[in-house]
C-alpha cells in the first residue's frame, strides 16, 4: 500500500507534465509554423480557414452597427432577412441592413441593437425580421458556438449580456470556452476547433425544440424595452414561409406555444404577419429564391401586413 | 469496448487501481467480474455462452480427472469436444456449410433452398473455445491438474486482456498465475504500459494508415495500377502484423500491468527465413495449439515423408478454416501448408537461395492476398493485377487514399517497427534499456510516447474506432 501511494505521487507528477505538454501543443497549434504542421498531423486541416465561418461572417456586422454614421433605422434578422434585404443596402441611406443568421440567437441580436443604439443617438426604428425557426433557436451545439458566442466574444461584446445568459451559455459550451482568449485559441487553431466541436457534440449535444427558449423571450422583451428607453420604435416582423404542410404544422404548434408566453402580449400580431409562398419560391426549406422583383414582392407583402418599413426603397 | 476506445481508457485505470487496492483474496473474483463486464460491453447475451462454455469445460475436466477408466475418460473428452466445437461450428460455420452444401448439390442438379441463419458471431469465440479445449485435453493427458476452484477457472477462460483475440493461453501458464496473489510491482506496471504503448503505436499509427491504402486498392483493383496493387499486397502484410501484433502487445501489456505474464504471440515474423520459420513466429499461441493438439496427434513429423506432408496440409487447412468461414481462408491455409511442404521437399535448393528473409516476406505477402480478399477469384484477380504496368509512381502512391503527411508518417513508423524488430531479434530490449536510465530520460521518453499517441488519438477523433481484424475470428 505504501509503495502504491509513493507511486501515485510519481504518476501525478507525470500527468502534470503531460498536461503541461498538451497545453503547450494546443497553444502552439494556433500559431504558425506549428499550426499547419499540427493540423496536418492530426487530420484537422478541414477545420482550418473556411470551416464554420460563423465568427468571420458576423464580426463585420458587429463592426457595421458600431460604426458611427447617419443611419437612423436598423434592420436585423436571420439568414432569410439577409437573403431578402442585403442587396437593398445601396438603395437605402436611412436603413442599416444587417441580416445575419439564426445561430446568433436573440441574445446576439440584442447585442447588435444595443451597439447600434450606442453609436447612433439619432436612431428612430429597429426592425427585427425573422422566421419562426429563429425564435425557437436556443444555444445549440451545432451552429450556436460559432454564431452565438465566437463573434461576440472576439469583439468583447459578450459583456453586454446579463449574468443569467452567460450562465446558460456556460452550461452548454463550458464556462472556459466563452472567455475571449480561449475563443481566439479555438478560432485560430484547426486542431483546437476539431477537438472542441467534436467534444461538444459528444459530451453535451443540445438542440432547439418546438418551444420558445428563455433566451428568446427574455431578449425580445429586453430589445423592446431598450429601444423604448432610447425613444426608438422596436418592430418584430415575420418573414415569408414555404407553403408546405410541415410548415403549417410547425406554425400551428408554435402559435399555441407563443400564446403561453409573454411574447403574445408584447408582439401579438407576429404570426398574423406570415405569408406563405409556393415551394418553387424557396431554395430549401426556408430560404426564398428568385429575381430581385420576386423578392421585392415578398417584402411588399411584409410591409403591407406589418405596416412597417414603408419608406424602404426597393428599386 | 475496444482497447483504443475512450471507455477502455476509463475502465482499465479503474481496474488497475481497485485490483491493487482491494485485499489480495478478492483480487481474482474482482478480475473475473471486470472480465465479464468487459465482455458484456460487446454483447451481454453472449456472456451466457461464455459462461456455458466455462461450466461445460470445467465440469468435463473435473469428471475426467475423477474418472479412472481410460474409456470413460475418453467419452467425457469426446463429449466435451463435440459440444464445444459444435457451438463454434453452429455460430461460425453453419451458414457457410449450408451454402457450400447447396452449391455442391447444385452441381448434381439438386436445388436446395435453405434460408440463411441470422447469427451474429460472438466476439472471441474461437479464442476462448480453443483455450478452454486445451485445458480439457491437458487434463485428459494428465499434463495439467484439473482446477477445483470454479472462479479461478472462469477467470482463466474469460481473462479480459485475452478473451477477444488471444493469445490462446495454456492452463499451465495462465491458470498457474491466477492461483497466485499479485503484488504491486511498479517496474512491471511501467513495462506493461510501455508494451501497451507500442501496441497502440502499431495499431493506431501503422495499421490505421496502412488500412486506408490497402482498402483503397482492394475495393477498386481494376482501377489500381500494378504498383498500387503491389504496394497494397505488402502493406497488408504490415497492416495485419501491426493490427494483430498490436492487439497482442496490448493484451500482453495489460496483463503485465495486472501482474500476469502471457505467452509471446509474435516474434518478428517478417524476419523469418522460411514459411515454416514464419509460422514459428506468427500467432505463436495458435500455431503451438495446432501443433500440440492436431499435428502431433496426427503423427507429426515422426512418420513417412508423405504422412508428414499430409499432416502439415491438414493442420494448415484446419488453421485456415479456423480463421473464417470462407473458401479463401481455406486456400490461404492450404497455400501456407503447400509452401512448407515445398520447403521441405526442396530443402537443399532452399538453403542455397539468397535473400531468404525477403523471399519469405514476398511469399507470405502474396498468401495474405487470399486472406484479405473476399473470395478466391478476387484474390487471383489482385495477384494478376501486379502485372499491369502504368503511369507516374509518386502520383500513384498519393492516389491511394492517404495524404502526403500520412504517407511520410507511415514510412517513418514502419522504419521504427523494423528497427524495433531487428533489435528484438538481436535480444536487445528497449524497455529494459530504458528502465535503467535516469528519471529525466525515462520521463522524457514516456512523455514523447504519450504525445505521439495522443496526437494520433486526436487525428482519429470524431471517427468510429477501427476494430481489430482478428476480432471477426
Amino acid at each position: 500500500m505504501k509503495k502504491l501511494l509513493r507511486y501515485t505521487g510519481k504518476i501525478l507528477l507525470f500527468l502534470l507534465l503531460l498536461c503541461g505538454l498538451c497545453i503547450l501543443t494546443l497553444l502552439a497549434s494556433a500559431k504558425e509554423p506549428m499550426k499547419g504542421f499540427l493540423a496536418e498531423l492530426t487530420h484537422s486541416t478541414d477545420y482550418g480557414a473556411g470551416y464554420n465561418q460563423g465568427a468571420s461572417e458576423i464580426i463585420p456586422t458587429i463592426e457595421k452597427v458600431q460604426k458611427e454614421d447617419a443611419y437612423t433605422k436598423l434592420l436585423i434578422g436571420d439568414s432569410v432577412c439577409f437573403r431578402l434585404f442585403s442587396e437593398l443596402q445601396d438603395l437605402n441611406t436611412q436603413y442599416l441592413i444587417a441580416g445575419t443568421n439564426r445561430g446568433v440567437t436573440m441574445s446576439g441580436q440584442y447585442i447588435l441593437v444595443e451597439e447600434f443604439l450606442k453609436h447612433h443617438p439619432q436612431a428612430t426604428d429597429v426592425y427585427l425580421s425573422v422566421i419562426e425557426d429563429s425564435l425557437i433557436t436556443d444555444y445549440e451545439t451545432g451552429y450556436g458556438y460559432q454564431y452565438g458566442v465566437m463573434p461576440f466574444a472576439e469583439t468583447d461584446t459578450l459583456k453586454l449580456l446579463d449574468p443569467e445568459t452567460k450562465k446558460q451559455m456556460a452550461h452548454v459550451y463550458g464556462g472556459l470556452f466563452i472567455k475571449e482568449r480561449i475563443v481566439w485559441l479555438i478560432e485560430d487553431s484547426p486542431l483546437n476547433k476539431k477537438l472542441y466541436y467534436n467534444l461538444l457534440d459528444k459530451l453535451n449535444p443540445t438542440y432547439s425544440t418546438l418551444t420558445f427558449p428563455d433566451v428568446t423571450t427574455r431578449y425580445l422583451v429586453k430589445m423592446k424595452t431598450l429601444c423604448e428607453e432610447n425613444g426608438v420604435q422596436f418592430h418584430l416582423l415575420a418573414e415569408p414561409l414555404k407553403d408546405i404542410e410541415q410548415r403549417h404544422e410547425i406554425e400551428k404548434t408554435l402559435r399555441a406555444e407563443y400564446e403561453k408566453t409573454e411574447l403574445a402580449t408584447y408582439f401579438p400580431d407576429y404570426f398574423d404577419q406570415i405569408t406563405y409562398y409556393p415551394e418553387e419560391r424557396f431554395s430549401d426549406n426556408v430560404h426564398p429564391v428568385g429575381t430581385r422583383e420576386e423578392l421585392n414582392e415578398m417584402i411588399r407583402a411584409m410591409q403591407q401586413k406589418s405596416g412597417c418599413m414603408q419608406d424602404l426603397v426597393l428599386e | 469496448m475496444l482497447f483504443q476506445s475512450g471507455a477502455f481508457l476509463i475502465f482499465f485505470p479503474i481496474v488497475i487501481l481497485l485490483f491493487y487496492l482491494i485485499p489480495k483474496k478478492g483480487q481474482m473474483p474482482f478480475l473475473l467480474a471486470a472480465s465479464y463486464y468487459f465482455y458484456m460491453s460487446w454483447n451481454a447475451k453472449y456472456a451466457l455462452l461464455l459462461l456455458f462454455s466455462t461450466v461445460l469445460t470445467y465440469s468435463c475436466a473435473r469428471l475426467i480427472d475423477k474418472t479412472e477408466g481410460a474409456k470413460r475418460r475418453k467419452v467425457f473428452l469426446i463429449l466435451c469436444l463435440i459440444l464445444q466445437l459444435g457451438i463454434l461450428f453452429g455460430m461460425k460455420y453453419l451458414n457457410f456449410a449450408v451454402s457450400l452444401l447447396a452449391r455442391l448439390l447444385l452441381l448434381l442438379h439438386v436445388e436446395l433452398t435453405v434460408p440463411a441463419f441470422d447469427i451474429v458471431l460472438p466476439v472471441g469465440i474461437s479464442f476462448y473455445t480453443f483455450q478452454a479445449l486445451s485445458y480439457v485435453i491437458d487434463v485428459y493427458r494428465k499434463e495439467a491438474p484439473a482446477e477445483k476452484n470454479f472462479l479461478q477457472y472462469a477467470l482463466y477462460v474469460s481473462f479480459f486482456p485475452t478473451i477477444l483475440s488471444g493469445p490462446i493461453e495454456r492452463s499451465k501458464n495462465l491458470l498457474m498465475q491466477i492461483r497466485q496473489q499479485k503484488r504491486f510491482d511498479p517496474e512491471k506496471i511501467v513495462t506493461g504500459l510501455l508494451i501497451m504503448a507500442f501496441g497502440y503505436f502499431q495499431k493506431l499509427i501503422i495499421a490505421g494508415r496502412a488500412s486506408v491504402m490497402v482498402d483503397h486498392v482492394y475495393q477498386n483493383p481494376d482501377s489500381s495500377s500494378a504498383l498500387q496493387i503491389l504496394l497494397a499486397v505488402f502493406l497488408f502484410s504490415i497492416q495485419i502484423y501491426c493490427d494483430f501484433g498490436g492487439y497482442s502487445m496490448l493484451a500482453l501489456g495489460a496483463a503485465k500491468v495486472l501482474g500476469f505474464d502471457l505467452t509471446e504471440n509474435f516474434r518478428q515474423p517478417y524476419l523469418a527465413v522460411s514459411i515454416q520459420d514464419f509460422w514459428r513466429r506468427w500467432h505463436i499461441s495458435l500455431s503451438t495449439w495446432f501443433r500440440d493438439y492436431l499435428y502431433i496427434p496426427l503423427g507429426g513429423s515422426r512418420c513417412s515423408r508423405i504422412c508428414r506432408y499430409r499432416n502439415i496440409m491438414i493442420t494448415f487447412l484446419v488453421s485456415g478454416m479456423w480463421h473464417g468461414a470462407g473458401l479463401h481462408y481455406l486456400v490461404w491455409g492450404g497455400l501456407n501448408g503447400f509452401f512448407q511442404v515445398c520447403e521441405d521437399a526442396f530443402s537443399t535448393v532452399r538453403r542455397r537461395l539468397p535473400c531468404k528473409r525477403l523471399l519469405t516476406f514476398i511469399v507470405a505477402s502474396f498468401t495474405w492476398v487470399f486472406f484479405r480478399a473476399e473470395s478466391v477469384s478476387r484474390a487471383v484477380h489482385i495477384c494478376l493485377g501486379v502485372c499491369r504496368i502504368s503511369g507516374s509512381y509518386m502520383r500513384q502512391l498519393l492516389e491511394m487514399g492517404l495524404g502526403r503527411t500520412d504517407v511520410i508518417v507511415l514510412v517513418i513508423a514502419i522504419a521504427v517497427l523494423i528497427v524495433a524488430d531487428l533489435l528484438h531479434e538481436k535480444g536487445i530490449s528497449f524497455t529494459a534499456w530504458l528502465l535503467q536510465r535516469k528519471i529525466g530520460v525515462r520521463y522524457a521518453v514516456y512523455l514523447a510516447v504519450c504525445m505521439v499517441l495522443l496526437l494520433q488519438v486526436v487525428a482519429d477523433f470524431g471517427q468510429p474506432a477501427a476494430s481489430f481484424l482478428y476480432f471477426q475470428f
